[in-house]
This record gives structure tokens, C-alpha cells and sequence, in this order.
């Protein structure tokens, strides 16, 4: 089958340490050869730590950011650097600077479907949008008021509503519900649960929270420093993760009633300036051997559909649990 | 005992809107002590980000009014204070740290300039500098010199909310407010915040107002949990008996929709409905169109304060016999 979306061994550079005249001395290595692929309806969660590169590899993906070197097809077609494409679209981490704050809600939310031609009567428009922000939490009174005067979370809501109201196939979603409550979460987890079994709506679903990106992804991708080190069914990654780095962020799951771990990955976060060398985890790994210091590890499937890259991962992951 | 550094004392606030001043938050009744540490926690629009806003008011006073009762810090009415004396509480003490970090950095400043400027040391020299990457490392930016000398666009949603939680820290403040500072974060780098934060309690004697709909962060940092609904503080007591034995049905319904990891997967434990909009508040008790326990009597008159227990009370005549059942 021919994937909706496929990012082919992609990778992000960001020039650093500017001298005297700007020219950069180092570079910043955001996302470096990854590869992934969504078919249509499926949900693929994207998590790791804070800085690995969750939100260029999104960005690309929406086509908002041009790579350094590898391709994003959409449908078969190269679509790479290409924003814009119809049945594509972002939802942003930062919910502010997102939204325009001369629009009121409704032509926020009404937008795509103006900027699509549609001939509908401004009550037609405002009962939709209305609809359509109900499903989001929020109430009709918020049509007529400007983003500014929304609570952080409602905000982000606002956000989701419009990328929904362009009806896309797929959306990518960073970071949506962190700012949420969990009862607020609940609400828009379920409605994107729902969206994608009714509509076969695709998801990239970008997120630190591991409880509610199993909950909504068909399958999981871990990254750490820019790479992928780890992609399984959701359920397999949670209950079996097979990269150490996986394992700790399982066990730093936070939960009222069970005291917190409190230093779950050992030693300093790495620099993305000034990588590691082979394993980019290996500084921070309870098994870091020799190998590890060395050599990096390579992408391989350790059984069908379980992908990661790791030298000491074993076939059998049961005798280390997290 | 002397005055709280931090007091809401009935604290009322209403904001301009197109149709004329709607009141928002009502009679906010909290305190926070030298060293002590408050968590404020409630759903997506439940009044936590305009409390926290009013400790040095940060909303300017075209745009809202306080109608009744106080809020003070450190002594001063904040409400009734020219802009000197809100500048001098700000950063120095009282910090904040917002909720959406990339409004709150200034996009033209470098992070490092922008630490020292929180210091109020507007010509940096080598030593200053050093002083900023030391306040970036203890917050866990990795590369923190490299970081100093970038531009808040080159950061990531989490590296910024560090930046921000960095210059509202440089200061020492004496109270901390920090406004969802762990949202961005993933659970590694969360505890990581978590535990400085713990840090500079313990050896600066900072006090803690923190804002989060997350309850699992609460515990290990907060004293005492105040909960927020409509724009009222409906439940109020130590952490762990407000986590373990919550008295208000809307606690209660909070604490169970906290989603596990390996929970069956079918639906998530939503609470129906959302808090009712400024404006749109019932009479009544305001949760009992959503409260599973609602009686006839409950949308009849709000519920006066229930002082249930030692130190713990909440918005709801029916608390205790609920919560033994
Ligand atoms: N425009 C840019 N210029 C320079 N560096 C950038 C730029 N955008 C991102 N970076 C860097 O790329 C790396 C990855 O950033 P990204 O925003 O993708 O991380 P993330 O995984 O989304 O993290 P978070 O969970 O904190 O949002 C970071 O080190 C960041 O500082
Ligand atoms: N300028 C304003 N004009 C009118 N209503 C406002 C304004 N600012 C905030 N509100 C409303 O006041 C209520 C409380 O907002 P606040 O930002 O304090 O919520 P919050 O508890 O911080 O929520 P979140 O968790 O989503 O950040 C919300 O319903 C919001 O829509
Ligand atoms: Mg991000
Ligand atoms: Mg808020």
C-alpha cells in the first residue's frame, strides 16, 4: 500500500556559534535521518525528551521548514518545503503565537472554509463554527471574542478547531493536549479517537506524554537527539520498550499515588552542538558498553515491527524490565 | 504571627470586555506564607492564569478593576499601587514564569541578555555573562553557553519554558509564581525542574505559588492544593489529603480522570462538560449542573465553606457524608 505521508531518511541543520560576521562555526544537528511513514487513518505518536527534535521533524512534515537533505512525500507526490498542501494540517505547540489576534473566533475557525470558496450565510457560518467549538469545550459566547481573551488551554483549543474545520486527512498534532487538564484532555483525546475511526483521519501525534499518546496511536516513535531509536505497535512499545531510553521515560510516568522516580535518565542531557560520539544515548545508558562509545547503532528491525537502534537491545528484552 | 507575603483576601476581579465589566474571578480567599509553597489547580478555564496574573498585576488597570476585598504582597495592596511599586515587586520579589513562554521572551533580546536583565545588570561584562549560562545550566539547558547567545525563536517550546523559569529564578525572589512551568516538558526534564525547584525552597526559602492542571506534579511540591472552579476556590487543604481524601465532588471527579499508562483504552474518564464561562456562571453552586451528586436544594443558593476537616474545607454543605461513602 502507498503511504499517505512517507519522510525519507530526512535531515535538519540549524546554523550555530555565529563569529564576527554572522557566518556560523558550528551546526546544530535538529533532526538527522529520519525516516518515517504514516498510511491513511493511522496514528503515529511521536515522543522523546525535550529537544530531540519533535517539533522540526513536524514542521517539516507540514512542509513549514525546508530539510537540509531527504524528501516528504504526501500521497506519492514531493511535497518537501512545501506548505500548504490540501488535507494537511498543523496544530501548534504554542497556542499564542498561533493564532491572529485582529481575528475574532469565528472567522478563525471559518477561515478554511472561506479561503475554500464556500458560499454559506453568516448564520450557516456562525452555527458551524459554534459546532464545531462545542466539540472542543467551548461555548458559543466564544464566537464573537479575540484570542486574547481566552485562557491559555482554551486557546489551544481554539487551535484544534480550526485545523479541524479543514477537514484534513491528516493532522499533525504538537503538543495539543500538554496545556490541557485531564478532563479537557480527555474531551479532545476522545474526539480525535473519534475523528479517526469515523473520518480515517491520520495523525502525527507529537507529545512528551507517553499514558495519552498510547492511548491514541496505533503505533509509537521514539527519538532521542534527533534520531530514532526506537518504533513499535503502541501497545508493544509501552508494555516491552526495548531501548533503554524508552524504558526510563516509562518509568518516570508521573502518577498521583506513585511516588515520582526522581532522576529517571541519569547524567546531563546532550548537546545537540557537540553529539555524542557513536550511540547518541550512550553518555546516559545503565549499559553502555565499549561498542556503544564507538560505533553507532544501527536501525534494525529486532522482530516484524519492532524497529530500534540499539547493540545491546537483546531478542530478549523480558530479563530487563524498565 | 505577621502578615502572609502572599494574601488574596476576598479577592474579586472583573475585566473590560465588549459588553461592559464581566467578573471573573469571586471571592478569592488564599494565603501563602515566607517559604511556603501553594499549588492552585483546576480545569482549562477555571480562573488559575488570572490569579496568578494578579499577584503584581500584571493586567493593566484600563482592563481590569478589583471590585471587592485584596490582594497583597509583601505588605503592599497591589491593586491600589502605582506602577513604581509594582515594578520594584516584580522579579525582585515576586518572579513569574508564564504559561505560553514564547509570548513572555522578547524575541529581539538574546536568552542570555535577557537573564542578566532580570538581574538588573544592563552592562554585561565576562563575569555577568558567566553568571547568565549558571542560571541556564541550573535549569537544565544542556549547552547552556551556546543557548546564552541564541534567540528565543531558535529554541524548542521546552528549552524556552526553561529560559523563562531561568530569568524569573536569577532574581531569588522571594515568591515564585509560576504559571503550567512543566507543560512543555517531558517527564525526565520535568522531575529535573521539579527538584530545583524543591531546591531553591529549601536553600533560598522561596516561596511557591504554582498553577497546574497536572496533579501528579502537585505532590512533592505543594504544601497545600487550593482548587479553582468558576472563577471560586471551591476546595482547600494539605496536598496529600486533598489528593487522598478530596471533599468536593468536582476534586474527587479531577482526581479519578488522571489518565495510566495501561488503562483499557476505549475512553478516556472525561468529567461531561466544561466550567461554565465568566458570565454564564449558575446560581447556585456552580458545578451542580455536572455534579453526579447534585441535589434539588444545590442550584438553589451558593454553598457557604464548609470547614470539613483540620485545615481542609471545600464549596459543598455535602462534602463529608459524600466522601465517607
Ligand atoms: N530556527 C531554529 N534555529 C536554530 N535552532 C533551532 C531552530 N529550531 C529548532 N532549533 C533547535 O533544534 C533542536 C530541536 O528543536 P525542536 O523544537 O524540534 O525540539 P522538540 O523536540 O520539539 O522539543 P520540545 O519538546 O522542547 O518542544 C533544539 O536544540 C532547538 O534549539
Ligand atoms: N480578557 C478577558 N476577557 C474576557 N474573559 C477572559 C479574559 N481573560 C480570560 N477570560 C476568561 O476567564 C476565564 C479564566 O481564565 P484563566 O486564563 O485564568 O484560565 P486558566 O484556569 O488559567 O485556564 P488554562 O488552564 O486553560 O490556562 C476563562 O474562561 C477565560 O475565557
Ligand atoms: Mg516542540
Ligand atoms: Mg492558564
Amino acid at each position: 500500500m502507498k503511504a499517505l505521508l512517507a519522510v525519507e531518511d530526512v535531515r535538519m541543520l540549524y546554523p550555530a556559534r555565529p563569529d564576527a560576521w554572522g557566518r556560523p562555526r558550528a551546526w546544530l544537528h535538529a533532526v538527522d535521518g529520519v525516516s518515517l511513514r504514516v498510511d491513511a487513518g493511522e496514528v503515529v505518536g511521536l515522543v522523546g525528551e525535550s529537544g530531540c527534535g519533535k517539533s522540526t521533524l513536524g514542521r517539516i512534515v507540514a512542509g513549514l521548514e525546508k530539510p537540509t537533505r531527504g524528501v516528504v512525500r504526501w500521497d506519492g507526490l514531493d511535497v518537501t518545503g512545501r506548505a500548504g498542501t490540501p488535507g494537511l494540517q498543523m496544530v501548534f505547540q504554542d497556542s499564542s503565537g498561533a493564532l491572529d489576534p485582529r481575528w475574532t473566533v469565528a472567522q478563525i475557525v471559518a477561515e478554511p472554509w472561506l479561503a475554500r470558496g464556500r458560499r454559506m450565510s453568516r448564520a450557516e457560518l456562525r452555527q458551524e463554527a459554534a459546532a464545531l467549538l462545542a466539540e472542543v469545550g467551548l461555548d458559543e459566547g466564544a464566537l464573537d471574542r479575540f484570542p486574547h481573551a481566552f485562557s491559555g488551554g482554551q486557546r489551544q483549543r481554539i487551535g484544534i478547531a480550526r485545523a479541524l474545520a479543514a477537514r484534513p486527512r491528516m493532522l499533525v498534532c504538537d503538543e495539543v493536549v500538554s496545556a490541557l487538564d485531564v478532563s479537557v484532555q480527555a474531551l479532545v483525546v476522545n474526539l480525535l479517537a473519534r475523528l479517526r475511526g469515523e473520518r480515517g483521519l491520520a495523525m502525527v501525534f507529537i507529545s512528551h506524554d507517553l499514558a495519552v499518546v498510547e492511548h491514541l496511536s496505533q503505533r509509537i516513535v521514539v527519538m532521542y537527539l534527533g534520531r530514532l531509536v526506537e518504533e513499535g505497535p503502541s501497545r508493544d512499545v509501552c508494555s516491552r520498550p526495548l531501548h533503554p531510553y524508552t524504558q526510563a521515560l516509562l518509568a518516570a510516568v508521573p502518577e498521583p499515588g506513585r511516588p515520582r522516580s526522581r532522576a529517571p535518565v541519569q547524567g546531563e542531557a546532550p548537546s545537540p552542538l557537540a553529539p555524542p560520539t557513536g550511540c547518541p544515548f550512550h553518555p546516559r545508558c545503565p549499559l553502555a558498553s565499549a561498542r556503544c562509545r564507538a560505533e553507532m547503532p544501527a536501525w534494525r528491525e529486532s522482530s516484524p515491527g519492532r524497529w530500534v537502534a540499539c547493540h545491546e537491545a537483546a531478542a530478549d528484552v523480558s530479563q530487563r524490565g524498565p | 504571627m505577621g502578615a502572609p507575603l502572599l494574601s488574596f483576601e476576598g479577592f474579586t476581579l472583573e475585566l473590560a470586555t465588549a459588553s461592559g465589566w464581566l467578573r471573573v474571578l469571586d471571592g478569592i480567599d488564599l494565603r501563602v506564607g515566607e517559604g511556603e509553597s501553594l499549588a492552585l489547580v483546576g480545569e482549562s478555564g477555571s480562573g488559575k492564569t488570572l490569579c496568578a496574573q494578579s499577584v503584581t498585576r500584571l493586567l493593566p488597570l484600563h482592563h481590569a478593576r478589583c471590585t471587592s476585598g485584596a490582594v497583597r504582597l509583601s505588605g503592599v495592596d497591589v491593586f491600589k499601587a502605582g506602577e513604581r511599586d509594582l515594578r520594584r515587586l516584580r522579579g525582585a520579589v515576586a518572579g513569574h514564569v508564564f504559561q505560553e513562554p514564547a509570548a513572555a521572551l522578547n524575541p529581539a533580546m538574546r536568552i542570555g541578555d535577557q537573564v542578566l536583565e532580570a538581574l538588573r545588570l544592563h552592562r554585561p561584562s565576562e563575569a555577568r555573562h558567566a553568571e547568565a549560562v549558571r542560571w541556564l545550566a541550573r535549569v537544565g539547558i544542556p549547552a547552556p553557553e551556546d543557548r546564552a547567545r541564541q534567540f528565543p525563536h531558535e529554541l524548542s517550546g521546552g528549552l524556552q519554558q526553561r529560559a523563562t523559569l531561568a530569568i524569573a529564578l536569577a532574581p531569588r525572589p522571594r515568591l515564585l509564581v509560576a504559571d503550567e512551568p512543566t507543560t512543555a516538558l517531558d517527564v525526565t526534564v520535568q522531575a529535573q525542574v521539579l527538584e530545583l525547584l524543591a531546591q531553591a525552597r529549601a536553600e533560598l526559602g522561596m516561596a511557591i505559588l504554582l498553577v497546574t492542571h497536572n496533579l501528579g506534579v502537585v505532590e512533592g511540591i505543594a504544601d497545600r492544593v487550593a482548587v479553582l472552579y468558576a472563577g471560586q476556590v471551591v476546595e482547600h487543604g494539605p496536598t496529600a489529603d486533598v489528593l487522598a481524601r478530596p471533599l468536593h465532588p468536582y476534586t474527587r471527579a479531577l482526581v479519578a480522570s488522571v489518565p495510566r499508562l495501561g488503562q483499557a483504552t476505549d475512553r478516556l474518564g472525561a468529567l461531561p462538560g466544561s466550567v461554565p464561562a465568566p458570565g454564564a456562571w449558575p446560581t447556585g453552586c456552580r458545578f451542580q449542573p455536572r455534579c453526579p451528586q447534585a441535589r434539588a436544594s444545590c442550584g438553589e443558593a451558593s454553598p457557604p465553606w464548609n470547614a470539613a476537616r483540620l485545615a481542609h474545607g471545600a464549596r459543598c454543605p455535602f462534602a463529608t457524608e459524600e466522601a465517607a461513602t
